[in-house]
């Protein structure tokens, strides 16, 4: 779940009709592979959204790459080819502990033929010559940025990894507020990063989400945490919480698959304990950077591949949020890396 | 000669002539000041227009262009998709009329996401909320504006904007600014999509901004953005919208320029007359000098410098007088001087400062040489004769015919030389030779005419007859003065007056229906549907409706654009458009028959029975040149097309304008109100009557040449106040002549007569070769001046009643000014005068 997409929701929510033009997400959703990994136009929100860390020559390189597409049911009626019934937004961004910061960049477009499209088939999405496509089972992602270059991809080791009840992933307290959810973790990487000029081998591990919806905030929520973390020896650990102003859980889940057994948390499960904050010197924003994740009892700790990696699109997508590459260390010496999300911390949502 | 004394000798000079000093000064001035200010106005108005496209183009390199009406926008992806080009931006761009009907605004749909890859100011903005993001963008009903825009329409973030479209009122909301596209101009900027459906354009864009791709070479990345192309639609250079406008001015500012020249010319003319009395009066001073050892080198030196002097004075203050003047209009006016080439806001105040300086010299050296010609006859000074002399004048005139029939001839040929570069030197070249002829014949003519006339009885009469026969050197050159003055105002009367009934005439042929709807009298954003076209054929009373759609394309390899005319062709039309041949032929082949304009003829060499294509519509529509026709709006060129052929091509049934025909017999006033009900449906839409356009096509006319016609009027009274004043002079030096007279029995009364007389037949000799030099400029002017600037045809009228007035105006102007003259000469005792050792 992720705090940005909320935010692009929510901008988009000056351009939205009414909720009755989308699609809803309903308990008894069931995956329907391939075209799952499709886009699903009729909903409101919808994101492929890879994370991972990588080894090169460099040292360890965090990177991200999001590709959102949003429905804005309110052009349906304008017959113009230019109408923006669909959105494309993508970021990137490579965290590098030499660099101390984010290196980010991103594309934002109407869905256009050919220019910029998420097609329904199989995961195909781009804008201009920023590309996500799955081929033969494998994902390609292709992403010529400024100042940096992906050129990646990213093989699937193991099962589709269905979140909450088989897919339909509960994000309030009533059933319409939801998503059709999957993730692909421990997702093996290969290719190349080119930064500042120099062509990098990479090696890997990767965490993908899929996730649609048209129903996605609760009332009152102003932003939410989540994790994904690929655990040493073949596991993945998901969580999420909604918070409310005062800091407190509206919502949470979480899903761990371990030893081939997969369980899915219930929201009095899951808790997420602030261990440290790093105020942001360009934006005054105060991020809990290190946590502690309390999942079924089990407490996992996630420390920040370096502080600073926070992304600002403000004056273009209207979006802060802190996106970082962490290391986990769990019970019984159980280790893990993966990525932190943490939204809403830069002043209240605006809705 | 030293400098003290040469200081010395120019303020007694120049102060002892006071007034016709800064007369001559005044008419460098107004020469200068006219030049420097159409320049000024130019260059400010191409400055904008070349801001704007550089702030709005940003980073883009190159452009996709098409016709005014707009192209298919598949386009847009064909080009996007291309390896070639990096970043392609849509743009499409109306003059939407505002709903309070004071005036149009410039509306641009865009990507916003495309044209901030370009230019970031297009995202950059200030909103009226904070923070929503770039999706705000894309609300159908949002508007961003440039401060100018906001400006001007009095619209504020958080306000609302309504505007006219083909569908109704096109209501915005103001969603915030857009500060860095401040120097584009005021634009209203929206999303592309809204733009097309508010507006009714879906399908179509006007410009795609392009940012080719570096990894590609130049030439091949655009061969193959123009082989996914359609016909008419081109590539160009972001800077070339700038290099357009000047190239369809440039009749327009070199006519203005020439009428400055004019102005100057006058002005040097006054140089002479004022320095050429001086040096005669001066005669003994210089001679003087010379016997005291200043060389004729320091005396022509001398009087150079107060040539030079005077030019100073007038370019300086000419120069302030342009550019207040140019600073005044452009607040007042905008750019526009009256020809509706520009539409800017006149915001932007270039002077050009290498321009100005040289239209300034140009001023000083027209000063400078009206002096040195003055010198060359002193330059033969016999200085034992002059000491002794008493006698003040100039060398008379020489006099043959053969120096002003070889200029003449001259004249004629020069006047079919072919234009350079669409600017008429053969034309201007051939006037500047006719006024010299004109100026060279003044004495034989005199010697010519006024022998033949009969020493009378009358002594008063004779007298005068001897003077202006023998024609001194300073009556000369009055004379001279009085002949080129005269030429060009009645050369421009006669010019003017011709176009002005040729277009009278033309406007009753073209304008041959009852009544006339226009969708958008300002803008182009409104037009009229097929339901507004068939609800007006259906009003009871209403004979014939035919619809008129115009576009404006560049034909292929044409340097410049072309307006497409289509309306229904019939023979009636083709006369009143004086078209050669008026008959429609059958169509030969598949090619559409056309009808060209004068200046298609002129610019894209077309002629009838050619075969010609254009390309409508994204085709290349085979056209058959059936005739040619006379416009006198635009002077690019047009074709005129038959409404059903256009339609058949384009498949665009819309109408810009639609002329009604009546029913005989019909109540046309209650017609005309129903026609009228329907008309008013679409918001902003004119209706008028045929006479009420006529009528308002002669007033618009007439405010064009407003201009010429006071420029006229200065150059005439400036002119003739140099006469008076000549006269003044003269009749000063002349006071022992008088006194002579008095002593020999005339009265006062009788000498200031006589004056009168010599004044009126100065005055007269002036007016008749002046106005005989003017018909034949006049010849030059409509046939070749005209036909290469402005490329219309026109029949030469001749003004008699203004030529009249004019040639007695200035008769009575001399004699009156002579005999002034004469009275204050006269008004001294008689035996002082005689006794006064002038």
């Amino acid at each position: 779940m992720r705090r940005r997409a909320l935010l692009l929701a929510a901008a988009l929510l000056a351009l939205a009709a009414r909720a009755g033009d989308y699609a809803p997400v309903l308990p008894g959703l069931k995956l329907d592979f391939p075209a799952d990994y499709g886009a699903h136009p009729a909903h409101r929100i919808e994101w492929w959204y890879a994370t991972g860390l990588l080894d090169t020559a460099r040292g360890p390189l965090g990177f991200q790459v999001t590709f959102f597409r949003l429905r804005n049911a309110a052009a349906d009626a304008n017959p113009s080819r230019f109408a923006p019934r669909q959105l494309l937004f993508a970021h990137a961004a490579i965290a590098d502990p030499a660099f101390g910061r984010l290196r980010h960049d991103q594309r934002i477009a109407r869905a256009f033929a050919p220019l910029a499209e998420a097609r329904e088939a199989d995961t195909d999405v781009f804008i201009d010559d920023w590309s996500l496509k799955r081929v033969d089972g494998r994902y390609r992602a292709s992403i010529p940025g400024e100042g940096f270059t992906l050129d990646l991809a990213l093989a699937p080791t193991q099962p589709v990894l269905a979140q909450g009840e088989a897919g339909y992933s509960r994000k309030g307290p009533r059933p319409s507020q939801a998503s059709g959810y999957y993730s692909e973790p421990q997702l093996a990487v290969s290719g190349t990063v080119t930064v500042d000029g120099r062509v990098l081998e990479a090696r890997g591990t990767a965490w993908l989400d899929h996730e649609w919806s048209s129903e996605l905030l609760a009332q009152d929520a102003v932003g939410w945490d989540w994790t994904g973390v690929n655990l040493d020896g073949g596991g993945a650990l998901m969580a999420f919480r909604l918070r409310d102003a005062a800091g407190g859980t509206l919502w949470a889940s979480a899903t761990l698959r371990e030893g081939g057994r997969t369980r899915t948390f219930a929201p009095g499960e899951v808790k997420f304990i602030p261990r440290r904050t790093w105020r942001s010197p360009r934006t005054g924003t105060a991020w809990p950077v290190a946590m502690t994740v309390e999942v079924g009892g089990r407490a996992w700790t996630l420390a920040p591949l370096l502080d600073d990696q926070e992304l600002d699109a403000r004056a273009t997508t209207g979006t802060l949020y802190w996106e970082g590459a962490v290391s986990a260390s769990g019970p019984g010496g159980a280790r893990g890396r993966g990525y932190l999300e943490l939204t809403g911390y830069a002043g209240r949502l605006r809705f | 000669m030293s400098a003290a004394l040469a200081a010395t000798l120019l303020r007694g000079s120049l102060s002892g002539n006071r007034w016709r000093s800064l007369l001559a000064a005044a008419c460098i001035a107004l020469g200068v000041a006219l030049a420097g200010a159409v320049h000024t106005l130019h260059a400010s108005a191409l400055d904008e227009i070349d801001q704007a496209a550089r702030v709005l183009a940003g980073a883009a390199d190159w452009q996709v262009e098409g016709p005014r009406n707009g192209f298919d926008d598949a386009a847009y992806a064909a080009v996007a998709s291309l390896p070639a080009v990096a970043v392609a931006s849509p743009v499409l761009e109306l003059d939407a009329p505002l709903a309070s009907g004071e005036g149009t605004v410039r509306v641009l749909g865009i990507d916003p996401f495309r044209a901030a890859r370009l230019q970031p100011g297009f995202l950059a903005g200030e909103g009226a909320r904070g923070g929503e993001g770039a999706t705000v963008r894309l609300d159908a009903g949002a508007a961003w504006l440039t401060p100018a825009a906001a400006a001007r329409l009095s619209a504020r973030p958080g306000g609302t904007l309504r505007l006219r479209g083909p569908l109704g009122e096109v209501r915005l909301a103001v969603a915030g600014l857009l500060p860095a596209l401040d120097t584009g101009g005021p634009l209203v900027v929206m999303d592309i999509a809204a733009a097309q459906l508010a507006f009714g354009r879906v399908g179509v864009i006007h410009r795609i901004d392009l940012r080719l791709a570096p990894s590609v070479p130049r030439e091949a990345a655009l061969r193959a953005i123009a082989a996914r192309l359609p016909p008419g639609v081109t590539l160009r250079r972001p800077g070339d919208e700038a290099l357009r406008t000047a190239g369809l001015t440039r009749a327009y500012r070199v006519n203005l320029t020439a009428l400055a020249l004019m102005a100057l010319f006058t002005g040097g003319f006054l140089v002479f007359s004022t320095l050429a009395l001086q040096a005669a009066r001066r005669r003994r001073e210089f001679a003087l000098l010379r016997a005291l050892g200043l060389t004729a080198g320091g005396v022509r030196a001398f009087l150079a410098m107060e040539g030079a002097l005077l030019g100073v004075a007038g370019a300086l203050a000419g120069t302030a007088l342009g550019l207040a003047a140019s600073r005044a209009m452009l607040e007042r006016f905008g750019y526009d001087l009256g020809a509706g080439f520009f539409a800017g806001s006149g915001r932007v105040f270039a002077p050009d400062a290498a321009a100005l300086a040289l239209i300034g010299g140009l001023g000083v050296a027209t000063a400078v040489a009206a002096a040195l010609a003055v010198t060359r006859p002193l330059s033969r000074l016999d200085v034992a004769q002059a000491l002794k002399d008493r006698q003040v004048d100039l060398p008379a005139a020489p006099g043959g015919w053969a120096a002003p029939l070889a200029l003449a001839a001259a004249a004629t040929a020069a006047a079919w030389l072919p234009p350079a570069g669409e600017i008429p030197v053969g034309g201007y070249l051939s006037i500047g030779l006719a006024l010299a002829a004109a100026v060279l014949a003044v004495a034989p003519a005199s010697r010519a005419l006024l022998e033949r006339v009969p020493a009378r009885d009358r002594p008063l009469g004779t007298l005068a007859l001897a003077q202006v026969r023998s024609l001194p050197g300073h009556l000369a050159a009055m004379v001279s003065g009085i002949v080129v003055s005269v030429a060009l105002t009645a050369a421009m009367a006669i010019m003017v007056h011709s176009f002005r009934l040729s277009l009278d005439g033309w406007l009753a042929g073209v304008l041959e229906a009852d009544l006339f709807a226009r969708a958008s009298p300002r803008g182009d954003a409104v037009v009229f549907t097929p339901a507004v076209q068939q609800g007006l054929a259906a009003v009871p009373g209403v004979a014939r409706v035919d619809p008129i759609r115009f576009e404006r394309l560049t034909p292929e390899g044409a340097a410049g654009p072309l307006t497409v005319i289509a309306r229904p062709v019939t023979p009636a039309l083709l006369r009143g458009f004086q078209a050669q041949p008026a008959e429609v032929p059958p169509r030969a082949g598949d090619a559409v028959n056309a009808w060209v304009s004068e200046a298609a003829v002129d610019l894209l060499g077309w002629k009838a029975g050619d075969e010609v294509t254009l390309p409508l519509a994204g085709r290349r529509a085979r056209l058959h040149v059936a005739g040619t026709f006379r416009d006198y709006s635009r002077t690019w060129g047009a074709v005129l097309l038959d409404l059903a052929d256009y339609r058949r091509i384009t498949g665009d049934a819309l109408a810009n304008d639609i002329a009604v025909h009546l029913a005989p017999g019909v109540d046309a006033a209650a017609v005309a109100a129903a026609v009228g009900r329907v008309v008013a449906g679409v918001p902003g839409a004119e209706l008028h009557d045929a006479s009420f356009i006529h009528a308002r096509a002669l007033r618009i006319f007439d405010r064009t040449f407003a201009a010429t016609y006071a420029l006229e009027a200065a150059a005439i009274l400036i002119a003739l106040a140099g006469v008076t004043s000549s006269f003044a002079a003269l009749a000063w030096s002349r006071r022992r002549e008088f006194g002579v007279l008095r002593h020999l029995g005339l009265t006062r009364g009788e000498v200031i007569r006589l004056l009168a007389l010599e004044g009126g037949a100065a005055g007269l000799l002036g007016a008749g070769l002046g106005l005989a030099a003017g018909a034949a400029v006049s010849v030059v002017l409509v046939h070749v001046v005209n036909r290469q600037s402005f490329h219309w045809g026109m029949a030469i009228h001749w003004p008699a009643a203004a030529l009249s007035v004019l040639a007695a105006a200035v008769v009575a102007l001399c004699a009156l000014g002579a005999s002034a003259a004469g009275r204050a000469a006269v008004a001294r005792e008689a035996v002082h005068a005689v006794k006064d050792d002038a």
